[in-house]
């Protein structure tokens, strides 16, 4: 930070010489780059040589070893027999696809097991390619919905986005799901393989190709050459093949180059084009060719021995048992889906019939309720308790049996509350339950009422009232009854027990008297006598309160004569305290000890509770 | 913005291996007249007791931290720092060199100097906002956003990383009250100026010299090179 805060002063620009130095540093530098490019020029060569000599040996003998994977795996499903062929097939399918037998033997290794055909697994593998084109998956999920779908697992359909629900999807059998795949991708693979990207992935499998070729050769030349020791050694047995190959490659353009400068050399040097070509061309696979055209045409491709020909009867037997295993799979499979398919049908039916008999139960049900409700034996037998009743109240003749009556004409009620109560929790009808809970409350009240043996006339009324009809109540009776009140003389009542000279006396003096019940009247005349009695005690009961206020007019005007003594107040009797005037008492005591005296009663007043306000004012 | 002299570098040279006695009696004016500049920039050096006090107390354990800790203020070390150099520096990225300089070395000092002079209020305060969303690391085709908070435990550059959110600020007001910031850059001169130029010392000094100084080194430098020039004339 310090080296920025300067004040430069009187500078000198020196750029120039600087930049020069810079330039001439560049050049020596680039000169020397190049030198050491010369130098390295071969080391580099055989670097890179030995790069690709390692991946193109790595990438053979992993194609190796795919190729027995899938050989065993073909031979754990009985298809040992077409190994040869699928390996061709694979070829000639990454050649065709762009997709590398990396992917392509996992995969029909994965349908093969599936399917137990080689046949339909390569029908598979390539409708595998048009899908995985077509749509978002890579061609291993392609593999794997196929190979799902197979065995009935239709789910993975779904990420097709084929526009089938998810029942449609889950009822569709595998001949169906192969036709619709074919139909919405058929030409997708090819479509694809058109594309930039399309001819890159066949650029990548044929690049992938000759890596492993040469790999393989590699291979082979390191096995040759390590003999015993196999390929223990195969890094630094690649890396002195490559570094061999680059440097004879670098001898022969030095040979060609030196050559070419002599004068009369063009011999020389056309001998050496041929030579580059015919080491261009030579290769083992090139000699095993040449050498198969010095024999001719062979009548057979492989050699006419007994063990081949047992192989081959071998092969085309284990072909035919093979596909008949898989034709048997396949039967097997389709019975399977069937009966599948017969058992959700079988299932559905059930579920109708079972639909059906519910509502049929239901139904019954109904009417067996009504049924029941007609024959049953506790209705039957409450409605006959309650006719009994009903009977019995006729032939009362004393309130003790009218209250018994109407004590078990009441429980009967609320049995009959308690048992359309539970109808309507059956049937879990609401409205009929609140409506059914609230009878029962209000029975469960007045039988409250009635067994308490202090009954009033008024709830037994109440109670009659509701056990009878309203057509059954005698109008005439009621009638009579309330003419005979009217013909009352209701007396001015005076409070008991108190005597004024200037009022009238008691009201109760000569009010009418009721006769007491002997327990042989007819309802009718309870009912009425009962009314009487109500209508009387109110009429008493105003009679009181007129008699009250008229007290209390006596008592005012008596109070207004105290007032001429100063303690009389408007608000006196209604709680508003004496009026201001009060009796004032003054002694004048012209003796002394009276005053003593006072003062001491009135301290004994105090200490025995009994306190006066105004002791200390005297 | 140095008056550029050329060949000053090569009279230089040729003084010292030539004429040692002129080199030094130029070296004696030219030092002679940065002098009075670097005393005034001396004189503009706070005491000790005029910034604020948490600035000059040594941190506890300070021997032991990891990192360089915040310099401390001592108004004398700020002095020394202020210094001055005759001889030609470097060239610097542009290709020049500066036969005279005027420098304050130490780290206190240049803190004195220069702090407010980017931002006056004092660092911005970190923003809590600052998230930084950026896609999900499973390959290709993970475009899915994800965001992070940024490490608050960290020391953020550019961001004032005190707790007290007005820290800068008061630093800065503190320093201000002292001595305030003054840009040397010579008036009259095309575009605008820039904050390289702007100080409480040195450039102040230097703006408040109006050249002097300047003009006295580059009179310094002719002197020396007539002298040369008379001196070979005369050898030849």
């Amino acid at each position: 930070m310090a080296t920025d805060l300067v004040v430069n002063i009187a500078s000198q620009f020196l750029g120039k010489k600087a930049f020069l130095d810079a330039d001439k540093a560049t050049k020596k530098l680039t000169g020397s780059v190049k030198s050491l490019g010369r130098v390295l020029g071969v080391s580099l060569s055989a670097a890179a040589v030995l790069a690709y000599g390692k991946a193109s040996v790595k990438a053979a003998s992993e194609d190796i070893k795919a190729q027995k994977l899938l050989a065993n795996s073909l031979k754990n499903v009985g298809l040992a027999y077409a190994s040869v062929d699928v390996e061709a097939f694979i070829s000639k399918m990454q050649s065709q696809t762009g997709v590398l037998d990396d992917f392509l033997r996992p995969a029909f290794a994965k349908l093969a097991g599936v399917t137990g055909s080689v046949t339909k697994t390569q029908e598979l593998l390539a409708l595998a390619f048009d899908v995985s084109s077509g749509s978002t998956l890579d061609y291993a999920s392609a593999v794997q919905l196929l190979s799902q779908a197979y065995v009935g697992n239709n789910k993975g359909l779904r990420q097709l986005d084929l526009g089938l629900t998810q029942a449609e999807i889950k009822a569709m059998s595998f001949d169906d799901v192969m036709a619709l795949l074919n139909e919405r991708f058929a030409g997708s693979g090819k479509a694809a393989l058109n594309t930039y990207a399309g001819q890159m992935s066949l650029l990548t499998v044929a690049s992938s190709n000759a890596s492993e070729v040469i790999g393989v050769s590699l291979l082979g030349a390191i096995d040759s050459l390590t003999g015993s020791d196999g390929i223990a050694n195969v890094g630094t047995d690649i890396e002195n093949a490559a570094k061999s190959l680059a440097n004879f490659i670098d001898s022969v353009v030095y040979l060609k180059e030196q050559i070419a400068g002599i004068p009369g050399a063009g011999i020389v040097k056309g001998a050496f084009g041929l030579v580059g070509n015919v080491l261009g061309r030579f290769s083992p696979q090139r000699a095993a060719e040449l050498l198969k055209e010095i024999k001719g045409p062979q009548p057979f491709s492989q050699p006419m021995t007994l063990a081949n020909q047992d192989k081959g009867r071998a092969n085309l037997a284990a072909q035919k048992a093979a596909e008949a295993a898989a034709i048997k799979r396949n039967k097997e499979l389709a019975a399977l889906a069937k009966s599948q398919a017969k058992s959700a049908a079988d299932i559905l039916k059930k579920k109708k019939e079972t639909a059906a008999l519910d509502k049929a139960m239901l139904a019954a049900n109904l009417a067996l309720g009504k049924g029941t409700d007609i024959f049953d034996m506790d209705k039957i037998q409450l409605n006959a308790a309650l006719i009994g009743q009903a009977e019995a109240l006729g032939k009362a003749t004393t309130g003790s049996q009218i209250l018994a009556i109407a004590n078990d004409v009441q429980r009967l009620k609320v049995k009959q509350d308690i048992a359309a109560l539970e109808d309507a929790i059956a049937s879990k009808d609401t409205a009929a339950i609140v409506k059914a809970t609230a009878k029962l409350n209000e029975d469960l009240k007045i039988l409250g009422a009635l067994q308490r043996q202090d009954a009033k006339l008024l709830d037994i009324n109440n109670v009659l009232a509701g056990m009878k009809s309203t057509d059954l109540i005698n109008l005439a009776n009621l009638q009579a009854a309330l003419d005979l009140l009217a013909k009352f003389k209701f007396p001015t009542l005076t409070m008991p027990g108190y005597v004024d000279t200037t009022t009238k006396p008691s009201p109760f003096v000569g009010q009418p008297v009721l006769d007491k019940l002997t327990g042989n009247e007819s309802i009718e005349a309870i009912l009425e006598y009962s009314d009487a009695v109500t209508t009387l005690a109110n009429v008493m009961a105003d009679t009181l309160d007129a008699q009250n206020y008229n007290d209390f007019l006596s008592l005012v005007e008596f109070q207004k004569k105290l007032g001429d003594f100063g303690g009389y107040s408007a608000n006196m009797n209604t709680g508003a305290g004496y009026g201001a005037g009060r009796v004032i008492v003054e002694i004048n005591d012209n003796t002394s000890g009276l005053i003593e005296v006072v003062q001491t009663a009135v301290q004994e007043n105090n200490r025995f509770g009994n306190n006066l306000d105004y002791a200390g004012a005297i | 913005m140095p008056t550029e002299l050329e060949g000053a570098v090569q009279l230089r040279v040729a003084l010292k291996r030539f004429a040692p006695d002129l080199s030094k009696e130029t070296q004696t004016q030219m030092a002679a007249a940065l002098k009075t500049v670097t005393t005034v920039a001396r004189g503009y050096v706070p005491n000790d007791g005029q910034v604020l006090s948490g600035w000059t107390k040594t941190l506890s354990g300070a021997d032991n931290f990891v990192y360089r800790p915040f310099p401390k203020f001592s108004s004398t070390e700020a002095k020394a720092g202020i210094t001055y150099s005759t001889s030609p520096s470097k060239p610097n990225k542009n290709g020049f060199v500066a036969l005279a300089r005027i420098l304050n070395k130490s780290a206190a000092g240049a803190i004195y100097e220069t702090a407010g002079r980017k931002n006056a209020q004092g660092q911005p305060n970190f923003s809590q906002n600052d998230f930084i969303y950026r896609t999900g690391n499973n390959g290709p085709g993970d475009f899915q956003l994800y965001y992070f908070a940024q490490d608050r435990t960290t020391q953020r550059k550019g961001y004032n990383n005190s707790l007290n959110p007005n820290a800068g600020k008061q630093f800065i007001d503190n320093l201000n009250s002292t001595g305030q910031l003054v840009n040397a850059r010579p008036k009259g001169l095309v575009g605008s100026p820039g904050r390289k130029l702007t100080g409480r010392l040195i450039f102040r000094a230097w703006a408040e010299d109006n050249g002097r100084a300047n003009a006295a080194v580059i009179k310094a430098l002719e002197k020396a090179s007539a002298m040369f020039y008379e001196h070979t004339k005369r050898a030849a």
